[in-house]
């Protein structure tokens, strides 16, 4: 069906009006074309670098607030508790008297880790690295083990070649280096 | 989303600029008129993407623009004093066409406001009745009726003003 308002040509007098009409032309604008597009263009420009801008002020504050506001920490290490389950006590937050409770994580690595590392402090000598660290860290330098006598000791070419002879297959070798040669 | 391109920018300028002032002088004198339409082509670059309908965007911002400056209480009455002595305005004057330019201005400037902002964006907006219905929020059906009767309005208006000439002038 068609409606009485579908987009058809006018005809008679009001038509030939409406042509009049259309062959007159709006006057000119006297605005700036060229300075125009160059505002446009610069407006728009500042927009998108103020959007730069801002992104790039909060990341700023952000990594500000980041390195100045650090969480505090009660202890410098955490305490190997050891506990009935051999568990690992963390505490994420400061703790406070009566501020309870602690997160407890299990985790079978900080199990081992700590079962090795965790000796009394009159234990023997630490044989493995945290365990050292760990007696450093609690009884100072004095608890690093002794260096090992052979380790000490400094080889000469003299002294591998009396290890090696010292009970030699052969006599009459050990006789021939001794002379140093001279039967040859 | 694919930002303005410059170019289309004052190609749209070159099409549109003369059409849009002479709509936005509906509700200003010439110098607003123009500094609403600037302000509109700029808004039109700032765009995130390319309106659907540019010529219906623009003619609908430039409305909004127009209207808005136009309900500030000094320019209405700094736009009285300059609609009163204003004249020759609307369109540029040229010896072949139909239409007297200053006879068709004082016709366009005796319509009803609404009839007037019909024919505007009709006849030299060259919007179809759809793209008209939007921008000025009418039924479709009420547009085509009212381009009609301004059509007939303007007639009578323009065949009057001849055949005063004509009297004056035998």
């Amino acid at each position: 069906m068609q409606e009485h308002w579908q987009e058809k040509p006018i005809d008679g007098a009001d038509g030939e009006v409406e042509r009049a009409l259309t062959a007159l032309r709006p006057r000119l604008p006297s605005i700036d074309r060229d300075g125009l597009l160059f505002l446009a263009g610069f407006q728009s420009a500042r927009r998108k670098l103020w959007l730069w801008r801002s992104a790039t002020g909060s990341l700023a504050a952000m990594l500000l607030v980041s390195i100045l506001v650090r969480p505090q920490i009660t202890s410098n290490s955490p305490s190997a508790t050891g506990g009935a389950n051999n568990t690992l006590a963390v505490a994420t937050k400061p703790a406070r008297p009566g501020d309870m409770p602690l997160e407890r994580v299990r985790n079978p690595w900080v199990e081992v880790i700590w079962s090795s590392a965790s000796q009394a402090p009159d234990a023997p000598p630490p044989q493995n690295y945290l365990s050292a660290r760990q007696a450093v860290l609690e009884r100072g330098l004095g608890a690093l083990p002794a260096p090992a006598e052979r380790a000490m000791q400094r080889s000469t070419i003299q002294d591998l070649l009396d290890l090696r002879l010292q009970e030699p297959g052969d006599p009459s070798i050990f006789k021939l280096i001794r002379r140093g040669g001279e039967s040859l | 989303m694919h930002p303005i391109d410059p170019a289309k920018l004052g190609s749209w300028f070159d099409a549109y600029a003369g059409r849009l002032v002479l709509y936005a002088r509906q509700w200003l004198e010439r110098e607003l008129a123009e500094d609403a339409v600037q302000e509109v082509f700029i808004r039109l670059m700032s765009q995130p993407r390319e309106p659907d309908n540019v010529a219906s965007w623009l003619f609908r911002a430039v409305r909004n623009a127009a209207i808005s400056v136009f309900r500030s209480e000094s320019s209405r009455r700094s736009r009285e004093r300059k609609v009163a002595r204003e004249g020759q305005d609307f369109f540029e004057s040229r010896p072949d066409d139909l239409l007297d330019a200053s006879a068709a201005e004082s016709a366009l400037t005796q319509l009803p406001a609404e009839q007037r902002e019909v024919i505007v964006l009709r006849i030299w907006g060259q919007l179809t009745l759809s793209e008209i219905s939007q921008i000025v929020e009418m039924p479709i059906s009420s547009v085509h009726d009212c381009y009609r009767s301004a059509l007939s309005a303007l007639r009578h208006v323009l065949e009057s003003t001849c055949r005063n000439i004509g009297r004056k002038n035998p």
